[in-house]
């Protein structure tokens, strides 16, 4: 059946492939290519309900029954995305589900719901499995439960799991109701590949290209230095540091921006940057970021599961500025105009190819590492659902683990994200073996620092917040993670 | 459905909005980049919307500003 025939990588699933040619890491797409979320349900769950639920989820969506043939097992090598192919496999295996008994010990439902979380996601997964696509269960009490559900990265972005958590709720209530599921038509990954390929955005993307060429003309990114140079043999691994900002500063921040017609990335965007102006003295300078993707912009890929994650440059000229809010306002501008002009990478890189592969050289340096910047991938990480006597809503993470999702080995990657009651919760993921656990503490702490000054007076001095960052011993871990007012939970080794 | 249902429609859908919900404006409705972007693009591939842009969301309008914009925005220029 032709429907069933193998369709080459979209771009964005070109581009992870690339990011991980040459990076020296284990696997094709990176040593561990997971999405991951985790939900607390709330009721009377029925575990065999919910188990033909996730046959129907499977079943809805082809991305998560869609394996990644390399060059020569599609039958092609070289090419783009260097011949891989997704092929998609016809419902019918199920997915793995396992059922944990989390009812025993002394810790709060909460403490155990996030121990539960971080412990699936640092499983191991073999990504060859049909369908690659796993739900961990908890049962927390009769009446509370933790789902934690995993996929293939390169086939199912972070976003894409929660219109999938979306969806199985509804299909339970269904199988529950014995009724038929009220969901959306949705289009197939497939559809958004193939509508790639026939450039109809090209003449759109095209006015954009030398946006960035101007844009990123003699531009460099931010260099941040590394405790010590990676060792060759030693062991290599991302860790993932959470911690969180109360309400009262949270909601200041949100409000702040709003004053200045922000959104609450841009204000703490802004916070990061003067963190790192501290630590660099670089003024104008590039930071990563990473965006829900072009694609998923798209009103008729709103509810497709699929990999649309978007990567790109932020370039901020902190030049002249002289207060914090003059850095919000330069901030502003720059991620609105880059927001606009956004391509996917692949064609950002083959458009302002000189100007991409000078960034790339100034800062993929010996003991630098390359600072990246993002909102949660999760957008309805605040939303609540209820159906089939049920309720769901997204679980949020505070506490830190040893072995979190990848990120590149010479790749700082901090993720923000809302957090109910107006808190804003942070992870930050870095490699193990490049920096310290003292310097990522300090890290956090010179960030909620910065946001707490500026926030609390937007007109303080630039010259003077960065002068009491780098006061406070940046790098050095000078213990002052509590006067911050910064909560932190350390990581729990189990074993 | 006439054009300001239309464009109605699109703002609560993708700032998930009911439609019995109080007037507001879309920061305080919750909205971010991704947001903007979807207005935006929404607007341009349904109704043919091309000179509204992320910029005009993030200004913070309510519905019935942003409406008046988009309607502003396709009249023949003067």
């Amino acid at each position: 059946m032709p429907s069933e025939a193998p369709f080459p990588l979209s771009l964005e699933q070109e581009f992870l492939r690339l990011q991980h040619q040459n990076d020296g890491s284990a696997g094709d797409f990176g040593p561990r290519p997971i999405s991951s979320g985790g939900w607390r349900l709330t009721g009377d769950l029925d575990v065999e309900d919910f188990r033909r639920a996730l046959d129907d989820v499977v079943a809805r969506h082809e991305a998560l029954r869609t394996e990644l043939l390399p060059g020569e097992a599609a039958g092609e090598d070289g090419g783009e995305g260097g011949g891989w192919r997704n092929l998609v496999h016809p419902p019918g295996p199920s997915p793995a589900l396992e059922v944990h008994d989390l009812t025993a010990g002394d810790a709060s439902r909460q403490e155990r719901s996030e121990a539960f979380l971080n412990d699936v996601e640092s499983g191991t997964f073999d990504m060859s499995r049909v369908p690659a696509f796993w739900a961990h269960v908890g049962r927390l009490a009769d009446d509370d439960w933790i789902v934690v559900l995993v996929a293939h990265l390169p086939v199912v972005d972070v976003w894409s799991l929660s219109l999938v958590m979306r969806d199985l709720v509804e299909l339970y209530a269904a199988r529950r109701a014995g009724r038929a599921p009220e969901l959306p038509e949705i289009r197939q990954y497939r559809e958004y590949a193939a509508h790639q390929r026939t450039g109809a955005d090209e003449a759109k993307a095209a006015r954009s290209y030398g946006y960035w060429r101007d844009r990123l003309s003699g531009a460099e990114a931010v260099a941040l230095p590394t405790d010590r140079p990676p060792v060759a043999g030693e062991p290599s691994g991302t860790r993932c540091d959470r911690f969180a900002i109360d309400a009262e500063l949270g909601t200041a921040a949100v409000e702040f921006g709003r004053s200045l017609r922000c959104s609450p990335f841009m204000v703490l965007f802004a916070a990061y940057r003067v963190h790192l102006l501290a630590r660099t003295g670089q003024a104008d300078a590039v930071v990563w970021t990473l965006s829900p993707g072009p694609g998923r912009r798209r009103r008729w890929m709103a509810d497709t599961v699929g990999y649309f994650v978007n990567f790109f440059p932020l370039r901020t000229d902190l030049t002249g500025c002289r207060t914090f809010r003059d850095v919000v306002e330069r901030v502003r501008e720059s991620c609105l105009s880059a927001f606009t002009h956004e391509v996917p990478f692949v064609r950002l890189a083959a458009e302002a190819g000189e100007q991409i592969a000078a960034l790339e050289q100034s800062d993929r340096i010996a003991e630098r590492a390359r600072p990246g910047f993002q909102m949660s991938p999760n957008p309805f990480v605040l939303r609540e659902q209820e159906a089939g006597g049920v309720g769901c809503v997204a679980a949020q993470r505070r506490r830190s683990q040893p072995l979190g999702p990848d990120v590149p080995d010479d790749a700082i990657l901090w993720t923000a994200e809302l957090g109910a009651g107006g808190e804003l919760l942070f992870a930050v993921n870095s490699s193990v073996d490049r920096f310290d656990q003292e310097s990522m503490d300090a890290m956090a702490d010179e960030f909620t620092r910065v946001l707490r000054a500026g926030v609390g007076d937007p007109e303080i001095r630039l010259d003077e917040l960065t002068a009491s960052v780098r006061a406070s011993g940046g790098g050095s871990g000078a213990g002052s993670v509590h006067a911050s007012g910064r909560a932190a939970v350390a990581a729990e080794t189990t074993s | 459905m006439d054009l300001p249902t239309q464009i109605a429609a699109i703002w609560r859908e993708a700032l998930d909005v009911p439609e019995d919900a109080p007037d507001a404006t879309f920061f305080e409705l919750g909205g971010q980049s991704i947001t903007a972007l979807m207005i935006t693009a929404w607007l341009e591939d349904e109704l043919g919307v091309t000179g509204v842009g992320v910029d005009d969301l993030f200004d913070d309008p309510d519905l019935a500003t942003f409406t008046r914009l988009v309607v502003a925005s396709l009249e023949p220029a003067a």
